[in-house]
């Protein structure tokens, strides 16, 4: 089993919030993050496959950028995650979230490999690490 | 058993100075030991303190950790220790050897005693150089292709 990774770049506003907390709860839970901001995210999405014989690849990276770009990044890219994507309309954008939605994006996408982990990276200092359900 | 589904790892760099230098080795020893690390009066670097916490996150709960409880650890409880200070009389206890290895698992013991919520700590990664990391996972054996590898 070969691990293959890709990184893809998205950039986006969002604010910490969750309805139904107080401003104070919100304020405490998310601190500074609870007012719109933004970043330029990081994603990296790594496959578990093993090798063509032929090719030695398990997929061709061009069709793994189309899925990719496809499924997240024109979902995600220059969007208000909170307000654009139906999936943050009522759940906090966190980039723990954020990799949990990715994953559901691509699970089972990518015809021979199977999805192994989505890394999101929210800035330099922070990123969030997703391996699905199992 | 199935671990924590999502990992969230958050950093911070510290810069401070330190020596290998083992008060009970002979001078010669220790340059056999540590190298070029062994200068007796000192060297520093700028080290990055990464932070791995698991937690299972859901609508209700949305985030592994607060990330008011991450900054109090860097700032409250590590940064006193580690930030502009000189490992080997300030980090504690006395007689600490601050190699990679040693603070790493330093910091293990320190962040886990310092937990408050929900939530577990999965890794301890330092990075000393470019060319030189430490990780500690707490004893347990990493996961290969995960943030504990």
């Amino acid at each position: 089993m070969v691990y293959l990774t890709r990184k893809l770049y998205f950039s986006a506003a969002h604010r910490l919030h969750v309805e139904g907390m107080s401003e104070d709860e919100n304020r405490r839970v998310f601190g500074e993050c609870a007012r719109l901001h933004g970043h330029n995210y990081v994603l990296e999405v790594t496959f578990a496959g093993e090798p063509d014989e032929r090719t030695g690849m398990i997929i061709h990276l061009s069709d793994l950028d189309a899925i990719v770009r496809d499924r997240v990044i024109r979902e995600l890219d220059h969007r208000n995650i909170d307000e654009d994507v139906a999936e943050f309309k009522n759940a906090a954008s966190t980039v723990e979230m954020l990799a949990r939605y990715v994953w559901r994006r691509l699970d089972g996408a990518v015809p021979g490999a199977a999805l192994h982990r989505v890394r999101i990276w929210e800035d330099p200092e922070s990123f969030a690490d997703y391996y699905g359900e199992a | 058993m199935m671990g924590p589904l999502t990992h969230l790892t958050i950093a911070r760099e510290y810069d401070a100075a330190h020596t290998l230098w083992h008060p009970s080795f002979t001078r010669e020893e220790n340059y056999r030991a540590f190298g070029e690390c062994a200068n007796p009066a000192g060297h520093g670097h700028r080290f990055r303190v990464e932070l791995t916490f698991g937690a299972r996150v859901s609508a209700e709960r949305p985030y592994v950790i607060r990330r008011e409880s991450v900054r109090r650890l860097f700032d409250d409880v590590l940064a006193p220790r580690i930030d502009r200070t000189n490992l080997n009389t300030d980090f504690g206890p006395d007689g600490f050897l601050p190699t990679g290895e040693n603070l790493v698992r330093a910091i293990w013991s320190i962040v886990e005693g310092s937990l408050d919520e929900d939530v577990s700590l999965v890794r301890v990664r330092v990075v000393e150089t470019r060319k030189n990391s430490f990780s500690y996972t707490g004893g347990r054996r990493p996961t290969p292709g995960t943030a504990t590898d």
